[in-house]
């Protein structure tokens, strides 16, 4: 871990902007945000623990425990709200027997609901692990996500 | 068109005139420069329609060096989408916005802020900043000029509220996304206590634009109260949405919607000005001429251009419920009449929503969209309750039925 994460600061040692930066990096590599990595940025960089958390709590996308494989945002903003998002969420609740912000038991799949995915073209949407998917129904949402099981 | 050309790589843009206002600016005074964009009425696409030319001539006159100019790309307003699609298809027209204006006000270093949902734009406008390097068009010396300037993209981490410039300000410097108390402005101390100069990247993308043709010519696009072209995000219950660009002033609501397909299904109303902090309006709105002066006229303002089509089967307290959530949830907590007033006019409609609702209900809900406009720090609290008061005056009768 330690290597890891100081040659993460490095990459990014002459940014202005370094603390996110360094953040998603860290996120990227191994898939939340650990404790231990805090500690080093903390030293690195000369701040506190206690303020780099501060800051990284603020910001929903940062996580500091390990979540499923994938990860699956549902928009339920208002473009998609009015276009059927909450019979999206209301049927992957069913099927995958989670709520929203939970990961299933198997470990597969996070799921979080978004305040926008700024694609309202498409309404409604979801997006798993970056790539977007518009014009959902349904079936088509549960489709998509079996699909990426196998 | 003149900002959603399709432009995506290096060789399209430059064959069609890319970077030859960048290289003419070069070889004029910083102050002509700003002239020109005043001369041609621009005002920013960032929601709050400020002039660009006179924010530029802020910081400009600020003696305290180093400046900073930053591009805006954290879009968040919900049913906006405009500055996506202009960044997918024609980024290179608003790095060249970006260093136009850096060169205008004396900054030698931007920053590109991109909202988390974004990561693969962000990505691909990171590559388009060292490709730029490597052509001498960022970094030292640009066209053998004196004027040096480089850019930094930074990805945001999802936060509605890091998209007001001062909020941003903070999260580049890697804290909380908190909006800083004004006075003083960020024109005179923004980023790292520094004169900076914020535009949302639509606004950028009209820059190049104002040198090629001349601000007095740009500003005859247009007509009295609004100048140059817009882009509009148009979503919901309409047959063919996606993103329009029209001249500011050219067009009304209704038509707008008719050249986006025309309704899906019978017309109820739309949301104008942004998803969450925009105006719920009716019929009565349609003639309306997308103009920033028909706008105020009216009451009500164009905000990121957005327009979210309603039909019949949209339940207006439905609606209101939604962006009470959103807000609740966007609210950065700092103040306490918006962190307190969201949470508060989200239980109210939830309760309204749930058919138990009451006269009672209504004066709270109003008293509170009162104590927020006054009390609020910054423009998220104080335009939370703006869909209400809309929709209240708009669709009072509709509202009003379920309440006991
Ligand atoms: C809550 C809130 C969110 C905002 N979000 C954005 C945004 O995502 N993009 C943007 O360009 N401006 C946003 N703004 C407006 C900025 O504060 C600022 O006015 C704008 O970036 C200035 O650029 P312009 O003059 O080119 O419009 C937001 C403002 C508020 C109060
Ligand atoms: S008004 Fe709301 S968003 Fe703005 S500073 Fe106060 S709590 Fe934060
Ligand atoms: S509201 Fe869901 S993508 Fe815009």
């Amino acid at each position: 871990m330690e290597d890891k994460v100081v040659e993460i600061i490095e990459k990014h040692r002459k940014d202005d902007a370094k603390l996110l930066a360094i953040l998603h990096d860290v996120q990227d590599k191994f898939g939340y945000i650990p404790e231990d990595a805090i500690k080093i940025i903390a030293r690195e960089l000369k701040m506190k623990k206690g303020e780099i958390y501060d800051t990284a709590s603020f910001y929903s996308f940062f996580r500091f425990k390990p979540e499923g494989r994938h990860e699956v945002l549902v928009c339920d903003c208002i473009v998609c709200h009015i276009k059927g998002a909450e019979d999206i969420i209301k049927r992957l609740e069913d099927e995958f027997k989670v709520t929203m912000g939970e990961t299933t038991k198997d470990g597969k799949y996070t799921f979080k609901m978004v305040e926008g995915l700024g694609h309202c073209e498409e309404s409604p949407v979801m997006m798993v692990d970056g790539k977007l998917y518009g014009n959902l129904t349904p079936d088509r949402a549960v489709e998509i996500l079996r699909r990426c099981e196998q | 068109m003149i900002l959603l050309n399709d432009a995506q790589n290096i060789e399209d843009y430059l064959e069609n005139g890319g970077f030859k206002a960048l290289r003419r600016a070069l070889e004029i005074e910083q102050d002509e420069i700003i002239r020109e964009v005043e001369s041609a009425g621009l005002v920013g696409r960032g929601g709050a329609a400020f002039p660009t030319g006179l924010k530029m001539k802020f910081v400009k006159n600020e003696k305290n060096t180093p400046k900073y100019v930053i591009a805006n790309a954290d879009e968040g307003e919900p049913g906006t989408f405009k500055d996506r699609a202009l960044m997918e298809k024609n980024p290179y027209q608003i790095l060249e916005g970006m260093i136009i204006s850096a060169y205008a006000v004396g900054a030698k270093k931007g920053f590109f802020y991109v909202r988390y949902e974004y990561r693969d734009i962000a990505e691909n406008i990171r590559k388009k900043v060292k490709e730029l390097r490597r052509l001498g068009i960022l970094g030292e010396n640009i066209y053998g000029s004196k004027f040096s300037f480089d850019i930094e993209v930074v990805l945001g981490a999802g936060a509605y509220i890091c998209g007001e410039a001062t909020a941003l300000m903070e999260s580049i410097e890697g804290k909380r996304g908190y909006p800083r108390i004004k006075p003083p402005h960020s024109t005179q101390r923004g980023l790292w206590g520094k004169p900076t100069l914020t535009n949302n990247v639509e606004t950028l993308a009209n820059i190049p634009v104002i040198i090629n043709m001349g601000g007095e010519k740009y500003h005859k696009l247009g007509k009295e109260g609004c100048s140059g072209p817009q882009l509009f995000s148009i979503s919901g219950f309409v047959k063919k949405p996606g993103i329009y660009e029209y001249i500011l002033g050219e067009k009304t609501i209704g038509e707008v919607i008719e050249l986006a397909g025309g309704v899906d299904g019978n017309f109820k109303g739309v949301m104008l000005g942004g998803g969450a902090s925009g105006y719920i309006l009716n019929k009565d709105y349609l003639d309306m001429p997308l103009c920033f002066s028909d706008a105020k006229k009216r009451g009500v303002a164009l905000g990121t251009g957005d327009i979210i089509v309603f039909n019949e089967s949209v339940r207006i307290w439905d609606v209101l419920h939604n962006i009470a959530r959103f807000f609740e949830n966007e609210s950065c907590g700092q103040c306490f009449p918006c962190r307190y007033g969201t949470k508060r006019m989200r239980e109210i409609i939830e309760k309204i929503v749930n058919g138990k609702g009451t006269s009672e209900d209504i004066k709270k809900l109003n008293a509170t969209a009162r104590a927020m406009k006054i009390a609020s720090l910054c423009p998220l609290g104080k335009s939370a309750m703006t869909a209400y008061e809309s929709a209240m005056k708009n669709f009072h009768d509709d509202l009003m039925e379920v309440i006991k």
